[in-house]
């Protein structure tokens, strides 16, 4: 049997409300936005979500390129790759009295011809193997060449990086490289203006002591 | 004259159906007032209110091809409205059981107290009690769900679902007596 309370309590609390006049309008623009997506596809129109997805998708793949160009842009390293070591001879040059301390020779040529042929070398490596003009007697300096030993594919890969310093013209043209072990390397006297004078002078000097020493034992 | 007034429900299922405006317009001014008075009965508040209306007339409009006419419309509109309500009361609320020991009871005896007071004054005081126990009055009270019914939508046992409502009578008739000036006794 129903609890008098509850009889009274439901009678009073199904009565209507009005609602706000333009909760009608609202419900219509609900109704709008639910139904417009079907006429959008009907019509062949692009929902807007998907053009975001799209302007996304165009965006992520520009900053990626954007980064490999940049990253790729400015290496000048000279890839060799291969098992084989490269020729680097210690070597020290002597010029007259003057010996040019621990000076690393590297052959790029020799190097790249002693490497297996699947090795690849990239463009830029090539370019600048050929801009060098070469060839198997240019001297770099020591502290020009950087050796790294990078592993691609498990293969090892020596990378030189050469920098952009330039030798002198005068001092290198005439150097002689004699390969082998570790040995002093004779220079042509005339290679050097200055050094040729300083040597006439210094012989003179010593022909002088011996003359003077010559008469003083003769007057003795 | 609304247009409504005019058309029948077979003729507004129709044209919801078809996606008439008109007909969906119809439909709203037809039931809107007693669909509204449900909602402010779950909501507690007139913001609350409107916005469970629209969710409730937006789900009606959707499935409205679903309605086999078995039963009255208007009780099929209401049926979905107030799932709407209870599925938004769901979502924010956990129900707890209440010890029996713990409630307690007015006996009144002054129906002309509560006859005298005017709807938006029940209205405000089942609007002022805590979600669980507004829920399952409602649910009880005004639509008639039995307590099993209740237990399966709220996901409470039964014996939940009583206790919530005895709280709720109590705290009603507590306020009512406090409206008035009967001669009320109080039992512990």
């Amino acid at each position: 049997m129903e609890n008098e309370f509850d009889k009274i309590m439901r009678e009073r609390l199904s009565e209507a409300s009005s609602p706000p006049s333009d909760l009608w309008d609202k419900i219509e623009g609900k109704l709008d936005a639910f139904e417009n997506p079907i006429e959008a596809e009907k019509s062949g129109e692009i929902s807007p979500i998907w053009k975001y997805a799209a302007a996304a998708v165009v965006s992520g793949i520009a900053v990626a390129l954007g980064f490999m160009f940049v990253n790729d842009g400015n290496n000048q390293d000279v890839l060799i790759g291969g098992k084989t070591q490269l020729p680097v001879n210690q070597q020290e040059i002597q010029i007259g009295e003057q010996l040019i301390p621990s000076v690393q020779l590297v052959s790029v040529i020799d190097a790249k011809q002693s490497l297996p042929l699947e090795v690849k070398t990239s463009k830029k490596a090539a370019k600048s193997v050929t801009n060098q003009s070469i060839v198997d007697e240019q001297l770099v300096a020591t502290n020009d060449i950087e050796t790294g030993n990078e592993e691609v594919n498990n293969i090892p890969v020596f990378s030189l990086k050469l920098n952009n310093h330039k030798t002198s013209q005068g001092m290198n043209d005439k150097i002689r490289v004699l390969s082998g072990e570790p040995k002093r390397v004779e220079v042509d006297a005339d290679l050097n203006q200055k050094q040729i004078l300083i040597q006439q002078r210094l012989r003179l000097i010593n022909e002088r002591k011996e003359i003077s020493n010559k008469s003083r034992d003769v007057n003795q | 004259m609304y247009i409504s007034q005019q058309l029948s429900d077979s003729e507004i299922i129709t044209g919801c159906i078809n996606g008439d405006r008109k007909f969906q317009k119809a439909l709203y001014e037809k039931f809107s007032s007693k669909m509204f008075a449900v909602c402010l009965r779950y909501a507690g508040e007139y913001s609350k209110a409107e916005d469970l209306m629209q969710d409730g007339f937006i789900k009606v409009y959707r499935n409205i091809e679903k309605f086999r006419g078995d039963g009255s419309f208007e009780g099929w509109i209401r049926r979905i409205v107030v799932n709407s309500c209870v599925e938004h009361f769901r979502k924010k609320t956990t129900l707890y059981a209440i010890q029996e020991t713990d409630v307690k009871s007015y006996e009144y005896y002054d129906h002309n107290a509560l006859e005298s007071l005017k709807q938006e004054d029940i209205m405000k005081m089942v609007s002022e009690l805590s979600n669980g126990y507004r829920t399952v009055f409602n649910l009880y009270v005004v639509e008639g769900y039995t307590h099993k019914e209740i237990g399966e939508m709220l996901n409470i046992s039964e014996g939940t679902s009583k206790s919530q409502l005895s709280r709720a009578r109590f705290l009603l008739q507590q306020k009512i007596a406090n409206t008035s000036q009967p001669a009320l006794s109080a039992t512990v």
